[in-house]
């Protein structure tokens, strides 16, 4: 967000609480960047965020590792077969070019799947991955040579108000005027919400995920989710009331095997507050998952593992990228849930077109904050 | 085998001779030598590649610690092949990341 306002020669300070950049969930989640889990209007942020993803690299001058690997999605459950017919329709419908694919068809592919893997579908334009750390870190590097300042260890204390309109923000450093300010704290977003008297519906949804050793490359996918996750990411209540206890933790296998040759095992959905420990039975969880769906990972080991925190929107699950209209100069940027790496160059995007043109290059309306009206 | 036999001769008693398949090919092992003791035997120095500039990396210390001998032994990546025995017919292969440019 602050390159893309420095771009548009906005004068833009940066303050973040933490001693570094990628301190929360941007140094805590595994870049993956799919496009067929999503439905409209998400769906059509992702496609132009992925746009911007593609020659990110060059324009900002920092290699942020971005490979377009493709994505499949699959499912081991009959059931879900027709269910999994009807979102290939959907994303065809969309323009998204997917191809539905059968379990013999892909294990031919890709030889270390399971053998009940029924159905699949692929994705290879669109669906990426990135170093989000690189991402960040990219950006950062980018902003500050068009001027942008980062105050790091700094802590904002309280948001000055003159007349309905914001003034100033007081931190513990110091005082520093503006016109406007970008609430992008992520899942931190409702606290300083209430510094301003708002109630942002956003709340701290835990993931957690494992690392292993780097291994050689899969042949033919290195992007994987399973078909639950459809259900863990985007329909929690069914989740909740599941009498699985693999669902109740919000387990869907979501695999990434990044350059080097790690992978990555998420995923799990669980609310604890701002505890980002993890947890042992979801860990299990997530290890049985990885080695049901592709045997050969029981021989590889895990090197580390971490939790991190989706800002979720728990009224309708979508981001809110708007200004408010009290305070005037607010503008908030958050609930991306577990979407924020795949959408945060568009969200930049839209936020400086926001800030300096009071317009934007595509229709944000689903996501304006007055559709918290009722509760503000 | 027509190539050279660097194993010392005189004085060792050897168990059962078998063959191992280092990637694709079929080199003489016996029985209580370890893979790394096999490759080497055999003239085989290079064990995997390195993921950036693609170096041959081999038996360097020969003991577990050192982890640059670490190949696919039996669909099994990052085996140290000087802590693993040879078995009759286990497969071995160079291991590396090939990303694709």
């Amino acid at each position: 967000m602050a390159y893309y306002l420095a771009k548009k020669g906005t004068k833009v300070i940066v303050i973040e609480k933490r001693e570094g950049l990628c301190f929360g969930s941007s140094g805590r989640n595994n870049g993956g960047c799919p496009v067929s889990p999503f439905e409209s209007p998400v769906l059509e942020l992702v496609r132009e965020s992925l746009k911007l993803y593609k020659n990110l690299s060059e324009e900002i001058g920092y290699d942020i590792e971005y490979q377009n690997t493709g994505f499949l999605m699959y499912s081991k459950n009959e059931e879900q077969y027709p269910d999994m017919e009807r979102k290939a329709q959907n994303l065809r419908r969309s323009g998204v070019n997917v191809r539905l694919i059968e379990g013999k068809e892909m294990r031919e592919l890709e030889p270390s799947l399971a053998a009940d893997v029924i159905v699949g579908i692929e994705e290879q334009e669109e669906s990426s991955l990135v170093n989000p750390f690189k991402v960040n870190y990219g950006f950062a590097h980018a902003a500050r040579k068009l001027g942008a300042e980062f105050l790091l260890s700094t802590e904002v204390k309280e948001i000055e108000i003159n007349k309905g309109t914001i003034t100033s923000v007081i931190t513990d450093r110091g005082k520093i005027k503006t016109n406007f300010v970008v609430l992008a704290a992520g899942a931190w977003s409702p606290e300083i919400g209430k510094m301003l008297g708002l109630t942002i519906p956003v709340k701290p949804q835990r993931g957690q995920i494992i690392v292993t050793e780097p291994v050689p490359l899969n042949e033919k996918w290195r992007f994987l989710e399973e078909a639950v996750y459809l259900t863990t990411a985007f329909d929690a209540e069914a989740a909740k009331k599941s009498k699985d206890p693999g669902m109740k933790l919000g387990i869907a296998g979501a695999f990434h095997q990044n350059n080097t040759g790690n992978w990555t095992i998420g995923s799990s959905r669980d609310l604890a507050g701002y505890d980002n420990q993890v947890t042992m039975p979801t860990v299990k969880y997530l290890a049985k998952r990885a080695i049901k769906f592709m045997p050969k990972l029981k021989d590889v080991n895990c090197i580390r593992m971490f939790a991190g925190f989706r800002p979720i929107c728990y009224m309708d699950g979508l981001p809110i990228l708007s200004k408010v209209d009290n305070p005037s100069g607010l503008v908030i940027a958050t609930g991306h849930a577990g979407d924020g790496v795949t959408l945060a160059p568009l969200t930049g995007k839209l936020i400086s077109e926001l800030i300096t043109e009071d317009r934007t290059s595509i229709p944000i309306d689903a996501f304006t904050f007055s559709r918290f009206k009722h509760m503000n | 085998m027509a190539t050279l036999n660097r194993r010392v001769q005189a004085g060792v008693e050897r168990g059962k001779c078998f063959e191992i398949e280092v990637d694709g090919e079929q080199i003489l092992a016996y029985e209580g030598e370890t893979i790394a003791t096999a490759l080497l035997a055999a003239g085989k120095r290079s064990c995997r590649r390195t993921t950036k500039k693609k170096e041959p990396r081999g038996i360097y210390c020969g003991i577990g610690v050192c982890f640059e001998c670490r190949m696919i032994v039996d669909g099994k990546p990052n085996t140290r092949v000087c802590q693993t025995l040879a078995t009759p017919n286990c497969t071995v292969q160079t291991q590396y990341i090939d990303l694709e440019d």
